[in-house]
């Protein structure tokens, strides 16, 4: 009998506990959801009678009032200029923390550890609550998207841009250093140059995830478009959600087409 | 009349952090012009002199004297204005790849420019003709505006060359430059490194493991074991017991 265990063991590699792993990760998780609905107060009859609406909405949907274009195609473009700018205030610094923080070329280790620290927790903090902090700070308006996306983007283009120095190959950096270059020369010759395939590419697929935010920064009033998107869903003029929301399909898809090209030929 | 050494060390001790005693002594004069190859196994401390020299590794003791400076403890803008003047030529060329072939090559001119005007890669009219006459002369003139990771292995040695020469170097410091190339591309590479730094009397310290290579170009031979000098000689007198010594019973040079 305990041979054949061994048998067993030996054909599987693990124990049934351990085999089961599966099945404990689907039970844990259906829990999860089951206590989540009741969490709530859900109820399967709400749930169809919010399809019914949804359907009733679609319904109002079409066809959508592309009259209203000319009063939110100014909105729309301000949003696309709060996502532009908020990327390029964030890119430039996040230049400067990436190369303070890269472990390579850091003046200091606490330089280091503070840098990284303080855009781990940019990163932590959404962009809706960052808008939410610079309205109070700044008031209404396009200036507190702006500067919540920029903050926002540091958290991540500063570690992406300090991961990527820090794979820089080293015998670069000490052959320019060995020429006698300052260290803002080492930066901008060695440095700069090893990542800008790296840099575009990451400030690209920011720019990306920005004018998505950007979009949706508009609800809590920091400018853009999406403010006539809230707008439209209080009046029920669901024939002009609608247009909003192709429109923000339209920039995002157009700045998605756009990044891809610059990244194609960037190499 | 006598002429001074352009380099002199004395008693260079390195050790490095993890206790490794890399160099333990070595005491070297360097005559202005002079072609010196170093030779020895690998670990012997080659890669270590050198880079003492420059300060790419802080050295632990002994002195050097660089053309008549104490340069043993130099930092700061001093080192730098000490680095413009000595080339360094690197085993795994160290070109920064995704710069063009000139622009690397007028790396070398970033020490004589202020910071700011070097970073903007503001280079002179002289520079680029100077860049691009260096370029001609090892051979890759019509290569100037390829990307550097573009060229061969041994096309990027020479435009290692061409960058240590741009610098106006008084003294290049080779580390192996040849180590990662075939043969054909190793002979090219030492005949334009030797012949370039003749004509312009620049002095050369190379190290090599190929014994050959050191014979065929060296003015003077150094052994380096285990962080010594146990030969210092003329080619000619590297006799088949000096090598013994040097790489061990086998007498063979290509270690691992
Ligand atoms: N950064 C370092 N930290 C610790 N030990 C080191 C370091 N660099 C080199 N060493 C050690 O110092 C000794 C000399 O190394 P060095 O690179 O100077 O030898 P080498 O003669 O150039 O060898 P090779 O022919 O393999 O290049 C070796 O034992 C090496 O392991
Ligand atoms: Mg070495």
């Amino acid at each position: 009998m305990s041979d054949l265990k061994i048998v067993a063991q030996d054909l599987y590699g693990r124990s049934p506990m351990r085999r089961l792993m599966p099945l404990w990760w689907a039970l844990g998780l259906t829990a999860l959801f089951v206590v989540s609905i009741l969490g709530m107060n859900l109820n399967i009859a709400r749930i169809i009678e919010g399809g019914d609406r949804l359907v009733v909405m679609l319904g109002q949907m079409f066809p959508p009032d592309f009259s209203i274009l000319g009063r939110i195609i100014g909105p729309a473009i301000e949003t696309l200029y709060v996502a532009i700018l908020g990327t390029f205030l964030g890119v430039v610094f996040s230049i400067v923390i990436g190369v303070l923080a890269a472990h390579n070329i850091t003046p200091h280790v606490t330089v280091e550890i503070a840098l990284k620290g303080f855009s781990a927790f940019t990163r932590a903090v959404p962009a809706l609550i960052w808008a939410l902090l610079f309205i109070v700070a700044v008031g209404l308006g396009p200036l507190p998207g702006i500067l919540a996306l920029a903050v926002n983007s540091i958290g991540m283009l500063g570690k992406v841009f300090a991961e990527s120095i820090e794979e820089i190959d080293k015998g670069q950096i000490e052959a320019v250093a060995a020429t006698g270059a300052t260290p803002l020369q080492i930066i901008s010759k060695a440095i700069i140059p090893s990542v800008t395939p790296a840099l575009v590419s990451w400030s690209l697929f920011r720019l990306d995830i920005n004018i998505r935010y950007s979009a949706v920064l508009g609800v809590v009033g920091a400018g853009g478009i999406g403010i006539e998107l809230v707008r439209s869903t209080r009046m029920l003029a669901f024939d002009e959600t609608l247009t909003i929301t192709l429109l923000i399909f339209v920039m995002v898809w157009a700045v998605e087409y756009v990044n891809n090209k610059i990244r194609a030929f960037i190499r | 009349m006598s002429v001074q050494p352009i380099l002199s060390v004395t008693e260079l001790k390195k050790t490095f952090p993890d206790g490794t005693r890399a160099l333990r002594g070595v005491s070297l004069d360097v005559m202005p012009g002079e072609f010196l190859v170093m030779i020895g196994s690998s670990g012997a401390g080659k890669s270590t002199f050198l880079r003492c020299i420059n300060h790419l590794f802080e050295p632990t003791g002994g002195r050097i004297v660089y053309d008549g400076t104490d340069i043993s403890t130099i930092s700061g803008a001093n080192l730098r204005r000490l680095r413009r003047e000595l080339g360094m030529i690197f085993q795994g060329y160290n070109l920064v790849k995704r710069l063009s072939t000139i622009e690397n090559v007028l790396l070398g001119r970033l020490g004589y420019m202020s910071s700011i005007s070097g970073a903007l890669g503001l280079y002179s009219k002289q520079d680029r003709e100077r860049a691009v006459e260096l370029l001609i002369r090892v051979g890759l003139g019509e290569q100037r505006f390829k990307r550097a990771d573009q060229l061969s292995g041994g096309q990027q040695q020479r435009v290692g060359i061409a960058r240590a020469i741009a610098q106006n170097a008084r003294l290049v410091l080779a580390d192996e430059p040849i180590a990662s190339l075939d043969p054909k591309a190793s002979d090219t590479v030492m005949s334009y490194l030797h012949e370039v730094t003749r004509e312009e009397n620049i002095t050369c310290i190379v190290n090599l493991h190929q014994v050959d290579y050191a014979k065929r170009f060296a003015d003077r031979i150094i052994g380096l074991k285990d962080g010594e000098i146990t030969f210092i000689g003329k080619p000619e007198e590297v006799t088949d017991e000096v090598i013994r010594d040097l790489y061990g019973e086998k007498g063979d040079q290509v270690d691992e």
